[in-house]
């Protein structure tokens, strides 16, 4: 399969090397790749893998300033051009091959799409710049039509919006239209989804499946997600530090991965069906790539250690049930004001509708909807980061919604609050040290600072970071080891209560997984109990005791995970289980 | 290396301005005379040391208004006299000029670009990070400045107008301890206004909060700066006030701190709106706090950058307002009066001055860089 002579994209080892300060990384590693003609080939891998880097390439969209040395050859046959090698040809050449040839679709869609502009123009651009001479008429037909495809059901409208009127998974369709309105051969789309929900990331995926069988081209799909790429690519690239760990049809990747990475990689991900007490990691299957030959029977076994037995569950739920309640809120409402002027009168935003909870000492509750469902609103509204325009909240037996300023600052001790970028959360001039000594300070924790210190050491050691962390500063460490010291932070204060804002969905999937573990281990050692806001139903069924779904700032649905999981009663919840992608389900059948 | 270069340049400079006087002056160091040692360094000789004397002199035996005629339209590096640079067409030597000149210019240049980072930094920052409503008062809180802002005023500067320009006209020093009073007297008469307010406080009315409209006030301040035309407000404090080095600093700081604040306070919004701050506030820590060891250090390059591009821009504005009199005093020499002081006969002055502007000016800007490399973690 690999060396069919009439492949659309032929990748022949090829190497890219930045420079950073003196150290030179191999983002691309001696990398072969083959897409054909009307393929999906999925490329996955954590981030720094080097997928991105692999798929800006092909269309030269690197920096080259930052480019240290590159070799190698990327051989596209061109259906009018003939074999060309996209790393030699003129820039001529290559602007001739972008859009027409070969279309890019982007992360963000939000940035990749100019805010002073009209969709409906920046599309009829991408169309003008190949197809020039024809009257603007011709090219507004063109873009409705093209609009219609990507399944707007008022492309009149769509066409005269500006890119904030319109939503994530909109953007996101307009530039798939941007992309296809060539009728390019291949497709680059990197992390097309990842931005968006994940009801909206089902309809994305479907419709590029639609488009790919309409517009007969191939697509090369990068994600770091293996289920999404399950459901897209007929064979799937795996990629490790820049190299090449496995490249095969997806079936025999889900059931017979080659290389212990792929294997951890499938492994470490929370599943839908099963209770664990920990996650497997990375780190748990041998990376040894000389003993490749890793059974299928190996996930299951490891899996089937970290079970998480009925019993054992039904006898946790039994004491929690039993604990004081160390949280309760009462009828919390967040409402906003919005789009007031001259000519309208404001709409109401209501954040958070209402919102009656509790929650009892040692217990983790997850909160899981879609963006825009309010749960970081309540997280925020809870605390206090931002006011609640009504109802009431107890913490510890205290009403903490009428406190004044000093008073609440003084209860922030005990309730605290993890972010979900932990690279915006932490003050770039700060070291992890000084970050996490600076809550000790404010609250006047230990009595000097060598005391804190020693403090901040254990704490950092307790997060599983070296001592050498103690002065580094946040942009010279990993996601996950920013997430450890953002959690340092917070226990610096030894907090009963925190709450997790969506904590892991920035992180890789191996990562998520330590830092999932961590959680549940500090919890142990820590005893806070918490309240888990994801968007992500797997990570809420592992992390969680009881789970709460939120949909329009309201709570449409609370109980025990799997019960929930496996009988929702309100049809948003059951639209939330149903857009997961299935690859779960299919590994769950080789696991168990 | 350039580095290094860098450094070496602007300690040397820094070098020679302290050292000024022994290097650069017209009077001798040390004079022998009857039987005696006399150091006559600032004070310079008297008629009676004429009859017998030996001397000590500088290594350059000229100050900067000290006029050669014998040496006019001097060229650099010839053998007459000790003129190193030349002279001008009043024989007054190029190089005791560049040294007093540029000691004068680097002074003021580091004041008013000093006053206005101060001014700029805390009222541009505290409005951008406080906002509309990030400060709360109490009715009697601002009820009591209010009214004690009237006998303030009334006291402290009605009153003692003519006490404070009458020292303005005898010296700096004496102006700075006339105005310290005052502010001393404005002062007595807030802390008198705030026991007031902790007296009625007690009284519900009175204890009604309300939110100080912080960035409003700083926004129609800088405004109503902008709108004042710079020319004619220096013509106005010239007439009034003499010339003076500090009065020219604070003339300069007046005109372009809102150029400042309103950078810093765009940033300010920027970082606010960062998951940091968020995250400081979550942790309970006092917003002065997360104000002054959060926000501020993430617009120490903005400071860096205005910083030394200011410090340059002084020395072209000094330059124009020397050139319509409304700027260094009479008799004062600075980097700025030389370049206005172009003549097409003496050009290789002009030359020569500015080589010496340019090195000095890049010199800054590369320490701006420096500095910036050195304290931003981020940058490698």
């Amino acid at each position: 399969m690999p060396d069919q002579p009439n492949s659309l994209l032929r990748i022949n080892n090829l190497n890219i090397h930045f420079k950073l300060g003196t150290k030179v990384i191999k983002a691309v590693d001696g990398l072969n790749l083959d897409i054909n003609p009307g393929e999906t080939v999925g490329l996955v891998g954590e981030s720094g893998s080097g997928k991105t880097a692999t798929a800006l390439s092909i269309l030269r969209l690197l920096n080259e300033r930052n480019i240290y040395f590159k070799q190698g050859e990327i051989l596209y046959q061109s259906p009018t051009l003939g074999i060309i090698d996209l790393m030699k040809v003129p820039t001529k050449t290559l602007t001739y091959i972008r859009g027409r040839e070969i279309s890019m679709i982007f992360q963000e869609p939000f940035s990749a799409l100019n805010p002073i502009m009209k969709v409906g123009k920046q599309v009829s651009e991408a169309l003008e710049a190949h197809q020039r001479g024809k009257d603007k008429g011709f090219y507004r037909l063109k873009v409705l039509g093209l609009f219609e495809q990507v399944q707007f059901p008022q492309p009149e409208i769509i066409y005269n919006s500006f890119p904030h009127e319109l939503s994530g998974g909109q953007n996101q369709r307009i530039l798939i239209a941007m992309a296809i309105a060539c009728k390019p051969p291949l497709i680059i789309a990197d992390e097309p989804t990842t931005a968006l929900d994940v009801t909206i990331q089902t309809e994305i995926l479907h419709l590029l499946q639609k488009l790919k069988s309409e517009i007969n081209s191939s697509i090369l799909f990068v994600s770091h997600d293996l289920s999404v790429i399950s459901q897209m690519a007929d064979r799937v690239a795996i990629l490790k530090n820049g190299r090449l760990e496995e490249f095969q049809r997806t079936r025999e990747i889900f059931s017979q991965p080659n290389t212990a990475y792929t294997l951890g990689l499938l492994a470490c991900r929370p599943r839908l069906e099963i209770a664990m007490k920990r996650l497997p990691t990375l780190n748990e299957f041998n990376l040894n790539p000389k003993k490749d030959n890793v059974k299928p029977q190996t996930i299951s076994k490891i899996l089937a250690k970290k079970r998480f037995s009925f019993s054992a569950i039904e006898k946790k739920r039994a004491t929690l049930s039993k604990q004081k309640n160390i949280l309760i809120v009462e009828d919390l409402k967040n409402y906003f004001r919005k789009g007031r002027n001259l000519f309208q009168s404001s709409t109401e935003i209501k954040a958070v509708d209402g919102v009656n909870l509790h929650l009892r000492e040692g217990e983790i509750l997850g909160l899981v909807g879609e963006s825009g469902s309010g749960k970081t609103t309540l997280g925020k509204s809870i605390l206090r980061l931002i006011e609640p325009s009504g109802g009431q909240v107890f913490f510890d037996g205290q009403m903490i919604s009428s406190l004044d300023f000093n008073q609440m600052r003084k209860i922030r001790k005990n309730m605290q609050m993890v972010f979900q970028n932990p690279y915006a959360s932490l003050n770039p001039f700060m070291t992890a040290g000084q970050a996490i000594m600076e809550p000790m300070k404010a609250h006047g924790i230990l009595i000097n600072g060598s005391q804190r210190k020693e403090r901040a050491k254990t704490l950092l050691n307790q997060v599983n970071l070296p001592l050498s962390f103690f002065d580094r500063y946040p942009h010279q460490c990993s996601g996950g080891q920013q997430q450890r010291i953002a959690i340092a932070r917070v226990l610096a204060l030894d907090p009963q209560f925190i709450i997790f804002d969506e904590s892991v969905s920035s992180l890789d999937v191996s990562v998520q997984a330590q830092i999932l573990n961590l959680i549940n281990d500090l919890k142990e050692s820590f005893r806070f109990s918490s309240i888990f806001i994801s968007h992500d139903l797997s990570v809420i069924k592992f992390i969680a005791d009881r789970v709460l779904v939120m949909k329009n700032g309201k709570i449409v649905e609370e109980g025990y995970p799997d019960v929930l999981y496996q009988n929702p009663q309100h049809a948003y919840t059951q639209k939330l289980i149903d857009s997961i992608p299935q690859a779960d389900k299919k590994l769950m059948i080789q696991a168990s | 290396m350039l580095k290094r270069i860098t450094l070496g340049y602007l300690v040397f400079l820094l070098v020679i301005f302290a050292l000024a006087e022994f290097i650069a002056n017209v009077n001798p160091i040390i004079v022998y005379n009857q039987e005696e040692w006399h150091f006559t360094l600032f004070s310079g000789m008297e008629e009676s040391m004429e009859a017998d004397f030996r001397l000590v002199f500088t290594p350059l035996p000229y100050s900067s208004q000290n006029q050669d005629y014998s040496n006019l339209n001097l060229k650099p590096f010839s053998s007459q006299g000790r003129h190193y640079l030349g002279t001008d067409h009043l024989g007054r030597d190029l190089l005791a000029n560049l040294i007093y000149g540029g000691r004068t210019s680097l002074l003021v240049g580091v004041i008013a670009i000093a006053i206005t980072t101060l001014a700029g930094v805390l009222l541009g920052g505290l409005a951008g990070f406080l906002g509309d409503n990030g400060v709360k008062l109490s009715v009697s809180f601002s009820l009591g400045m209010i009214v004690a802002v009237m006998p303030a005023y009334y006291y402290a500067v009605y009153l003692r107008q003519f006490t404070i320009k009458e020292s303005f006209l005898t010296s700096t020093w004496e102006a700075v301890y006339q105005i310290t009073i005052s502010l001393l007297v404005a002062l007595m008469f807030f802390v008198i206004g705030y026991l007031a307010h902790l007296v009625l406080r007690k009284v519900k009315y009175f204890n009604h909060k309300f939110f100080f409209p912080l960035d409003l006030l700083v926004l129609k301040l800088i405004e109503i700066f902008t709108s004042i035309p710079g020319l004619f407000l220096i013509l106005a404090l010239v007439s009034v006030f003499r010339p003076s080095l500090v009065l020219f600093a604070f003339i300069i700081a007046i005109t372009s701190w809102t150029g400042l604040a309103r950078l810093i306070r765009a940033e300010m919004i920027k970082i606010r709106g960062q998951s940091f701050i968020e995250a400081a506030q979550a942790l309970g820590l006092k917003p002065l706090v997360i104000f002054w060891r959060h926000a501020l250090p993430n617009t120490f390059g903005l400071i860096v950058v205005y910083f030394t591009f200011g410090l340059s821009a002084t020395i072209v504005i000094e330059s124009t307002l020397s050139f319509i009199g409304a700027g260094i005093p009479p008799g004062v020499t600075s980097w700025g009066k030389l370049l206005a002081g172009f003549s097409f006969s003496n050009w290789w002055q002009t030359l020569i001055i500015a080589i010496v502007v340019i090195a000095t000016i890049l010199a800054i800007h590369y320490l701006g860089r420096i500095l910036e490399s050195r304290y931003n973690p981020q940058s490698n």
